[in-house]
């Protein structure tokens, strides 16, 4: 059973799984296609905080940046949604590979630092170009994308397309995952004075990782600015790159399927706290010492265990869980 | 050729072009001088050792022939080719590829994966593609099984490399410079750490490698360093004390004088 849990087919099942559950449970389409969108970028953080050992506070530059592109094409440009996301995926990929070719010069709290510096001035960029962006306001009136002339106004006729497009980038990211590619990034995450030494140029798979996340992100951003009709200042803000990362801590850095519980936690549980307790942020917050205390695996450890209980098998040894999480960001 | 006929032979026949060389190699930690006017030949198909004590330099003059650190003088060579300027990373796309003196593994992979990586470290470009799925069939298994049976790791192939006992990561470390099929390799301190079983089967694996590679090594132990080296190198305080044949270098009497009689710490055989 836990060998089970550990081959990416089922990983890709379970995503299929969540996409067809989430109507069942869910009385709200749009939480619905934010699962789904922030499960997206939650997995294309975790390809370098889990896969690299990237700890990025980027990932808003991206999410913001690819909701302020669709709407840009959108209205400005006028073109429909389907030219639209390949060219989003592309502004994200080449600002990814800015950001990340500048910030992995420096390693540690210094790359850190970078992504956090690159995170404001990309924030303070939007905020100022208001012409561009409806600055505080945001960008307004991003239209949906339509089928047959009609355009997708019903949450869950949304919800269809957003799922038709999480299946293939999660499906793509996987790929990724398991390719040659992916597999030097582990070794990267591992030890990267050693994989420079057996030959590998270290920096060229770090900045390929930053394009990818990057093209992922930016398309999640897009698939959100079209949900709720605008692309806000919010979503280019520090903030969200801080909601990523915190979703995919919580989710557990190991597979990139944790990243979409995690982010499916963290809406619900907000959904539902935010609705008894408006400071509901703080038991997140006290939900994340947790985390990072007693259970560096996140909820996908949990899942892990649960499974080793019931086939009454030994739990993963700490020593392989302790070593998902890269080293800047262990206790 | 044994080491005695080789350096007769060497004696009277015009130099052949080194496998690796360093020519006036000087390298500075801020102001402190690590490594001054180093020059270094490797015969092709020679074992070459480096000796010396703690702080003289060794695993510095390693950095640099690797290109971890940058020289900030001198020029060195592999196969005559200028590399001084090259990165590490493409060093060892030119066939040169090292192990280090503590233990530098892919802890969390497998010993399997740990080797495939290093060989696959000698084509890094193809393994850019993040679509390409890794085949069973794909060569550089060839390479890595041949290694797991040489290295006596076959039985735990499957197991993360920071799982294995510490004479088994010894071996791992050095069969992940063996996996890039490098014309020089260069091994620091092989048998740090080992065990007196495992240090026998070392012995052998180095004198071995000599045959179809150029091994450069740094080594503690005087009783290996004499046995199987057809080269010695002396260094102190970051210099080239004595170079020679192993015997010459015993019986210098500068080096004895200097600092080596209690450094002698295993038998000649």
């Amino acid at each position: 059973m836990t060998r089970l849990l550990e081959r990416p087919i089922v990983h890709f099942g379970l995503a299929a799984a969540t996409v067809l559950v989430l109507p069942l449970v869910l009385r709200s389409g749009t939480l619905a296609s934010e699962i789904l969108i922030y499960g997206l970028a939650a997995a294309a953080c975790n390809l370098l905080l889990g896969y690299t050992g990237l700890l990025s506070f980027g990932q808003g530059i991206f999410f913001g940046l690819g909701s302020y592109a669709a709407g840009l094409i959108l209205l400005r440009a006028g073109w429909p949604a389907p030219a639209m996301l390949p060219a989003v995926a592309l502004v994200g990929a080449a600002t990814a590979t800015a950001v990340g070719w500048l910030s992995i010069r420096r390693q540690g709290v210094y790359f850190v630092m970078l992504t956090l510096a690159f995170s404001q001035l990309f924030y303070f960029l939007a905020y100022t170009l208001g012409d561009l962006t409806g600055g505080d306001n945001g960008l307004l009136n991003v239209p949906r994308p339509a089928l047959g002339g009609k355009p997708l106004s019903d949450p869950w006729a949304y919800y269809a397309f957003v799922a038709a497009l999480f299946l293939g980038l999660f499906a793509a990211l996987q790929r990724v995952a398991l390719s040659t590619f992916g597999r030097t990034l582990l070794a990267i995450r591992d030890n990267e004075a050693r994989a420079s030494a057996i030959g590998f140029p270290v920096r060229t798979f770090k900045v390929a990782a930053f394009a990818i996340s990057g093209a992922v992100t930016a398309l999640a951003g897009a698939l959100h600015a079209m949900l709720i009709g605008v692309a806000p200042l919010s979503n280019i803000e520090y903030h969200t790159s801080e909601t990523l990362l915190i979703m995919t801590i919580i989710g557990g850095a190991g597979n990139l399927f944790a990243s979409v519980l995690g982010a499916a936690f963290y809406l619900v549980a907000g959904d539902l706290l935010s609705a008894i307790w408006p400071r509901w942020l703080l038991l997140l917050g006290v939900l994340l010492v947790a985390v990072a205390l007693f259970m560096q695996r996140g909820l996908w450890g949990l899942v892990e265990r649960a499974a080793a209980l019931v086939a009454r098998e030994p739990p993963p040894e700490p020593a392989s869980a302790d070593a998902t999480l890269p080293e800047e960001s262990r206790p | 050729m044994t080491a005695a006929s080789k350096a007769v032979a060497s004696a009277i026949e015009p130099p052949v072009e080194p496998a690796l060389a360093a020519d006036g190699l000087g390298v500075r930690y801020g102001s402190f001088v690590a490594l001054k006017d180093i020059t270094l030949r490797v015969r092709p198909n020679s074992v070459h050792a480096i000796i010396g004590p703690n702080g003289a330099g060794k695993t510095t003059l390693f950095h640099a022939l690797t290109g971890r650190v940058r020289a900030a003088s001198g020029r060195i060579t592999l196969g005559g080719r200028d590399i001084t300027r090259t990165r590490d990373d493409d060093r060892v796309r030119l066939g040169l590829a090292r192990s280090f003196q503590v233990t530098s593994l892919f802890a969390t992979l497998s010993v399997r994966e740990n080797l495939r990586l290093a060989a696959q470290g000698r084509t890094p470009w193809a393994a850019l593609a993040p679509w390409r799925a890794v085949s069973e069939r794909d060569a550089a298994f060839a390479v890595v099984d041949a290694l797991l049976a040489r290295l006596d790791l076959a039985g735990v192939a499957g197991r993360p490399a920071g799982e294995l006992s510490h004479g088994q990561q010894r071996r791992l470390e050095v069969g992940m410079a063996m996996a890039a099929r490098p014309r020089v390799i260069l091994l620091d301190e092989p048998t740090s750490g080992m065990g007196t079983d495992d240090i026998g089967a070392m012995t052998d694996l180095i004198r071995d490698l000599g045959r179809d590679h150029t091994v450069l090594f740094i080594e503690h132990n005087m009783g290996i360093v004499m046995n199987i080296s057809d080269t010695v190198t002396v260094m102190r305080a970051g210099q080239v004390l004595v170079e020679g044949r192993p015997a010459a270098v015993r019986d210098d009497p500068e080096v004895r004088r200097a600092y080596l009689g209690n450094m002698i710490t295993g038998d000649l055989r």
